[in-house]
């Protein structure tokens, strides 16, 4: 903390704020809900090995089908059910929580690294330079994403680091755009031509005044991101040019079980389920944050 | 004796089109001179259109024009080759909304320039605050705030304090006051005329209100479409207008006035 006393008075100087306002944040439910639910499926992929009752690649071929604990038949060995070869629903889903997760995870990160890094280099190019890089950016957006990710996939083969690839590929213009046009925005606001008179140079101008107001931009774009990216990643399993079969994924799980929707739905709803609770948990604590992140708002 | 600020026929033009074959340009400033002297006040009025912001923005660094020396205390200040910072000339930004960074504190915000200019340590730049903020007739406590906590009236002074960390010798003010309730404009008049007295500093100061001109200010320069109208002191200005264009403002201004008063 860089307080100091100066005649009885204390400020901060350097100490800039990132910090979202915790106040802010745990007064608003829905966010408080996301998180919460975030943290538990969080936690679940982490321990998920050990508290799995079953290996998820084994198959009970005398127990296929067997339907959760609150429908006729169910039994508690395996309380969400088994798929089509008598695998453990409970044990798949915590694995398939780990890997999508953590893939998602990474490929937001990675995506919103480059992007951000091109679109705050592509404020400062000359414009000829800047209008060839965001017209690309134009044309990679103007394909829906998945589209363009099952193109690249076909391109360097179907595979779970392929599709990952594909995926980060697919969500950086977006980031570029957003990093490029928030920036030159608030380079255009009086504060940043008075940050400039006050002596402030470039990096100085952008790290300290313009990434504290673009930064919320950004965070709310990387929760769309995560939750596009986790649906690519299934999508393509689903598709299958993601994970293949044996690999507990969720998007897979979603697929191989589609045969069966009739006749064993909860082979479907459950991964289906999975996926849209994390992704609305992941919505709701951007739009926290964001809120939280505001001074405007949170004082 | 040389003056403080000597401008001499500034120019500056804009590109208008992109087509590489088609250049066209718009002449903002057509040569454009004063002078000003520590402790004096230069108006600068005219029409909206008429160059006075690209001007403010040359006197304070923001833009280089195209032609035409800028010297302070005889020194051409255009000169330098590299991104000149003009510590001896700062700015007051119209509207005291847009003109700070909404996620700074005050203190941030005025320790900016010292930062940059890196002659103080931290514990001289919360004095120098402080001190800044009482001189503008705001409390030291205020510095950990953030501006959206401020009136506008409150935010404008903030903003002559930023101005004023650097110990500048002439503060140019871009319609300082236009943006504020009529009674609070008063108030940061006074201020500006308060600070002018202990601080001998000079003014640049942009307006459209050609009463608070003739109250305030010692010379005065007329601008139409970057053309320089008419350029004297206030008293001759307004009592003897030469220009046919200085008439006319000074007629729709006085029309304005009796409108008002019946």
């Amino acid at each position: 903390m860089n307080y100091a006393r100066t005649n009885g008075l204390s400020f901060r100087l350097k100490h800039w704020t990132a910090k979202p306002s915790w106040q802010m944040f745990s007064h608003n439910n829905g966010a408080m809900l996301g998180a919460t639910t975030l943290v538990i499926t969080i936690l679940m992929a982490i321990i998920g090995p050990w508290i799995a009752p079953f290996d998820p690649a084994q198959q009970f071929s005398n127990r296929s089908f067997q339907p959760p604990l609150w429908n006729q038949g169910g039994n508690f060995a395996h309380f969400l059910g088994t798929d089509d070869l008598g695998r453990d629903l409970f044990s798949r889903l915590l694995h398939g929580a780990r890997l999508s997760l953590m893939l998602s995870g990474f490929i937001v990160l990675v995506a919103a690294g480059i992007g951000v890094l091109l679109g705050a280099i592509a404020a400062f190019l000359p414009p000829f330079v800047r209008n060839i890089l965001m017209r690309f950016m134009d044309l990679l957006l103007s394909l829906p994403s998945l589209l363009l990710a099952i193109a690249v996939v076909a391109v360097i083969g179907p595979g779970l680091n392929n599709a990952v690839y594909a995926v980060i590929l697919v969500l950086i213009p977006q980031f570029v755009k957003l990093t490029q046009s928030s920036i030159s925005q608030e380079l255009s606001k009086d504060y940043a031509m008075a940050a400039r008179l006050d002596g402030a140079r470039p990096i100085r101008l952008l790290f300290k005044h313009i990434g504290p107001n673009i930064v919320p931009a950004i965070i709310i774009q990387l929760t769309f991101s995560f939750s596009t990216a986790l649906l690519d990643i299934a999508a393509l399993g689903f598709l299958g040019l993601g994970a293949q079969p044996p690999i507990a994924e969720w998007g897979t799980m979603l697929a191989e079980s589609r045969a069966y929707i009739q006749y064993a739905p909860w082979t479907m709803a459950l991964p289906g389920l999975a996926i849209f609770l994390t992704i609305l948990s992941i919505n709701l604590v951007g739009d926290g944050l964001r809120d939280a992140l505001d001074p405007q708002i949170n004082q | 004796m040389a003056n403080l600020l000597k401008a001499k026929l500034l120019r500056k033009s804009y590109k208008v089109s992109n087509n590489p074959f088609k250049e066209r340009y718009l002449e903002v400033l057509k040569g454009v001179s004063f002078s000003i002297n520590p402790g004096q006040t230069l108006a600068i009025v005219g029409e909206s259109g008429s160059g006075k912001s690209t001007l403010a923005r040359i006197l304070v660094g923001a833009e280089k024009p195209d032609s035409g020396e800028l010297l302070f205390n005889g020194n051409d200040i255009l000169k330098n080759k590299h991104f000149a910072w003009y510590k001896d000339i700062r700015m007051v930004f119209q509207n005291p909304r847009t003109s700070f960074n909404p996620r700074a504190t005050i203190a941030q915000i005025l320790a900016e320039s010292l930062l940059n200019a890196k002659a103080d340590n931290s514990m001289q730049i919360k004095y120098k605050i402080a001190e800044t903020l009482e001189m503008v007739g705001l409390r030291p406590e205020y510095a950990d705030r953030y501006p959206h906590t401020f009136s506008g009236g409150q935010r404008q002074r903030i903003a002559i304090a930023r101005a004023l960390m650097l110990n500048p010798k002439i503060i140019v003010a871009d319609e300082p006051v236009s943006a504020l309730d009529v009674s609070v404009q008063a108030q940061i008049i006074n201020l500006l005329l308060d600070l002018q007295e202990k601080l001998q500093l000079a003014y640049i100061f942009i307006s459209h209100d050609l009463g608070l001109v003739q109250h305030f200010s010692d010379k005065v320069l007329v601008m139409n479409k970057g053309i320089q109208e008419e350029y004297g002191p206030v008293g001759q200005v307004f009592s003897q207008p030469q220009s046919q264009y200085t008439q006319k403002l000074l007629a729709a201004s006085a029309g304005y006035k009796r409108k008002i008063t019946e």
